[in-house]
């Protein structure tokens, strides 16, 4: 079972004088249980391309077919909706009731599940982002913090238990600590549930940290797919593209180019150390320690 | 004691603002109070880059708010070019000598166009408009947006909005830009952008420039870095002095830039690393200097290797 | 970069470098406002007629294209028919067809044309306004027009202020309501279904949002705007001046002294 899109192109503003390609014939395909990083300069078309996932946007050419289902046949997208979750940028945006619970249980309610079963829903998600459902269930979202308000429209989300979730750079504008955490909520949430993640993000690090494989967009187009070594990588074509690249690539890149063997794919700072450890000094068994 | 005056006192003329002994509560909503500032005290120097870097909560935008007489102190003083921000005959004067630029680069932009936007400053203090339309001018350019005068604010990017705040600001001719956290919602090329023209505000125009961030890259660039935590300043001094100290950082929940990271776990194992060494480049540009002879290859084999090991993957990797 | 409500043309101002366009906003409030109240003022066919070779005149000289002038009429179609149907067959008259109870008299459809035809004139008369003029500089002619009455209490500046970030924040909201519609799309929300009283319920998860939304907006652009020394309208100087030049006091004499003359006259 996967999300398969095949050939996809989509026009903004078809058949007005601003008509502009969004996507050009991408193709990819999301598998259960996976981790994708999808990265891309601002404008190459990543929210685009997700906004498909749902069935939010139409392709005007090729198709995307959830779990077997092509969506062009659907006539109701509830369905994909719920298996597939969106969350989008700065999702506290959208918080509009009066209690969290109320806000968290919208999703749930549309779905027609009884009272019961969705305050069953609404008090695990809160779970799943780190809150406290007796603490804040009756409180209104907006006494919240702002980092509390975010994980609360997300749990929004994953109250409709999606089988595949695609956030779209979910720590946005927060400090070190928020990300942090956030992160790795992600990735628990990815580990313990089995949830399908497509991570959307302008931060290399975070992707290299936690996705099996890494797409890139450039202009509308997919230009890369691989795993995380393999597509961080290629520093010079990413640079072309106007992406940065983890900054331990970008350190070994810079050793390389000086003529220094060290191997690709390196993406921890413990590996970065190792390696700059035998430049720099001989090895574990004495000998001068230290620098030349 | 604190000794409160109303009128300009001689001071160290190389202290453009002296925060002295701060403190600051948000008025109570739901009950509780917050002390957002407990007894800061901080100098910033004429012609400096200060950053100044904490978690969220830690006091930060509160402080940066009362370098200009948006907020005032409850108790202590800030004194810009010696003049009281408690003293309310003096905000003006404060406000045009001290800019800021906020997080949020639409909420920011007034007008309907770029050129009008930056005109707004120099407006509200009167100034002329055949020299009004000169600031204007001078401003766009000092942040690279000449020829954007007629675009409207909502065609712009992320960082151009927020280079044209800061023209805005620059048009009005303060000492002083604070910006509070201007790259926290943009891309890293809008980030790549403003940063730029923050430097050369610095560097090439002499502004004072007090960078508020949870970026410790960008700290890195400054030339002193103030770290608060809870309502204080806990360290204070040149970027290397401040990121060396790894442990503190983590107790406050922050991080050193990745180029420091990797020279700590470097001395952890007995190499010393000199600690100027912050960012990637950094630490790329000594290892080149001091790495062991026989690991140093010559200049053929360099090119050799960058690109095979490219070449290698790109089968694999790659759809067009 | 959506490009969907916020491409659609503001007050549909169509960009040129014409005689109209350059003249100064106060004129063409003044000229647009002669042509309105002329048009009411002739009871003759041929009143009419004078005015439409103005308007034309006008749309001519102020280059703007044929089509954007009668596009301006689309919105207003079914008024403009339903004015000259009820003109037609409810005019007592002499009878020149008639089916089953409905009767058209030739009166009716002299009437009709005449109602229709002033009908289009204001909304042409007004269009050329509308498209000559930016919202911006119809702003700061409303400002300066209003300006003297300050002393008595009007808050010609305020006013303007607010316009112009009204007017700069329009495309930013309308992206900022496509989006939060998507978000709540996203997790269930249905726009389109149901009844009237439920789809009007719907719509609370995307104006909640855009409500709270804007205020947190407004909040931190007075902040902004603090910082930047702004303190009202006492003491500010302009970017750009509007002035009124020979030309402007020209094309309004020579407008007005023709409206009077049609509206005597016919």
């Amino acid at each position: 079972m996967s999300i398969v899109i095949e050939q996809l192109s989509h026009i903004y503003g078809l058949g007005t004088p601003f008509a502009a390609k969004a996507l050009e014939d991408c193709s990819l395909e999301v598998q259960e249980g996976e981790f994708l990083g999808l990265v891309g300069h601002t404008g190459s078309g990543k929210s685009t391309l997700v906004q498909h996932m749902n069935g939010l946007l139409k392709p005007h050419s090729g198709r995307v077919v959830v779990d077997g289902q092509d969506l062009s046949k659907l006539k109701a997208l509830r369905d994909v909706r719920r298996k597939v979750g969106l969350v989008f940028q700065y999702p506290e945006h959208q918080l509009f009731e009066e209690t969290v619970e109320r806000d968290v249980g919208f999703g749930p309610r549309s779905l027609g599940l009884t009272d019961d079963d969705v305050r069953e829903r609404v008090r695990r998600a809160l779970e799943m982002v780190g809150l406290d459902y007796h603490a804040v269930a009756s409180r209104s979202p907006f006494e919240l913090s702002g980092g509390q308000r975010r994980r609360v429209a997300i749990a929004g989300v994953l109250a409709m238990e999606p089988k595949y979730v695609v956030l779209d750079e979910p720590t946005a504008s927060l400090d070190p600590r928020g990300r942090r955490d956030m992160l790795d909520h992600i990735e628990r949430l990815h580990r313990e549930e089995g949830v399908a993640v497509v991570l959307v993000s302008h931060d290399m690090n975070e992707v290299a940290r936690l996705a099996d494989r890494v797409i890139v967009m450039d202009r509308g187009r997919i230009v890369m797919d691989g795993t995380p070594a393999d597509v961080f990588d290629d520093v010079d074509r990413l640079t072309a593209m106007g992406l940065d690249v983890p900054e331990t690539v970008r350190l070994m890149h810079r050793l390389r180019q000086s003529g220094f063997d060290v191997p690709g794919g390196v993406l921890s700072v413990d590996e970065c150390a190792s390696l700059i450890r035998s430049l720099l000094a001989p090895g574990e068994a004495g000998g001068d320690a230290g620098e030349v | 004691m604190t000794v409160c005056t109303s009128g300009i006192e001689a001071a160290d003329p190389d202290v453009l603002i002296d925060v002295h002994d701060v403190t600051f509560e948000y008025p109570a909503v739901q009950g509780s109070r917050v002390r957002a500032l407990e007894s800061v005290s901080l100098r910033i120097m004429r012609g400096e880059y200060l950053a100044i870097i904490g978690p969220n909560g830690s006091g930060k935008s509160t402080l940066a708010k009362c370098l200009n007489a948006l907020l005032i102190p409850d108790s202590g003083t800030v004194t810009v070019a010696g003049m009281s921000t408690s003293n309310p005959g003096h905000v003006w004067a404060i406000r045009q000598m001290v800019g800021m630029v906020f997080q949020n680069p639409d909420n920011q932009l007034v007008a309907t166009t770029v050129e009008e936007d930056v005109a707004f400053g120099p407006e509200n203090i009167g100034v002329p408009t055949q020299e009004i339309r000169q600031r204007v001018k001078e401003a766009l350019r000092s942040v690279g947006l000449e020829g954007m005068e007629k675009r409207a604010p909502h065609r712009l990017s992320g960082g151009q909005k927020q280079r044209v705040a800061i023209a805005g600001i620059l048009a009005m001719r303060p000492e002083c830009i604070v910006l509070d956290e201007p790259t926290a919602m943009l891309d890293p090329v809008g980030r790549r952008e403003v940063l730029e023209a923050v430097r050369r505000l610095n560097r090439v125009e002499g502004k004072t420039v007090v960078h508020v961030t949870h970026f410790m890259s960008e700290a890195a660039a400054a030339d002193r870095v103030a770290v608060m935590a809870a309502g204080k300043v806990v360290m204070q001094g040149a970027p290397s002095e401040v990121f060396s100290q790894a442990e503190r950082l983590q107790q406050i929940d922050l991080d050193a830039p990745i180029g420091a990271r990797i020279a700590e776990e470097l001395r952890k194992s007995g190499i010393s690393i000199p600690l100027h060494v912050l960012t990637v480049d950094d630490l790329a540009d000594y290892i080149s200097a001091n790495a062991l002879t026989a690991h140093r290859p010559s200049a053929n084999r360099a090119t050799e290797l960058s690109t095979n090991t490219a070449t290698a993957r790109r089968s694999d990797v790659y759809r067009h | 970069m959506q490009v969907r409500f916020s491409e659609m043309a503001l007050g549909q101002y169509y960009p040129a470098e014409s005689m109209i366009h350059r003249l100064d906003p106060r004129s063409k409030l003044l000229i647009a406002s002669a042509l309105i109240v002329g048009i009411f003022f002739v009871h003759r066919l041929e009143g009419l007629a004078g005015f439409a070779a103005i308007i034309c005149l006008m749309a001519v000289l102020a280059q703007v294209p044929l089509g954007y002038l009668l596009r301006s009429l689309r919105p207003l179609l079914i008024v403009i028919i339903l004015t000259f149907a009820v003109n037609a067959l409810f005019t007592p008259g002499e009878a020149v067809a008639s089916v089953w109870i409905i009767t058209v008299t030739r009166e009716g459809i002299q009437r009709g044309l005449f109602m229709t035809i002033r009908l289009v004139l204001l909304i042409t008369a007004s269009s050329l306004l509308t498209l000559t003029t930016s919202p911006m500089a119809l702003t700061d002619g409303l400002e300066r027009t209003l300006s003297p009455f300050r002393r008595v209490g009007v808050p010609a500046h305020e006013f303007a202020m607010m316009m112009t970030i009204a007017l700069r924040f329009i495309p930013t909201l309308l992206e900022e309501a496509d989006r939060t519609m998507k978000a709540q799309m996203a997790r269930g929300a249905d726009f389109e279904s149901g009844s009237l009283v439920r789809r009007a319920k719907s719509f609370i998860p995307l104006l909640v949002p855009l409500f709270i939304g804007a205020f947190r907006r407004a909040d931190d652009l007075a902040v902004a705007m603090e910082a930047r020394c702004y303190r009202g309208g006492e003491g500010r100087t302009r970017l750009k001046v509007i002035r009124m030049g020979f030309r402007d006091y020209l094309a309004s004499a020579a407008v007005v002294s023709l409206v009077v003359f049609l509206a005597v006259v016919f």
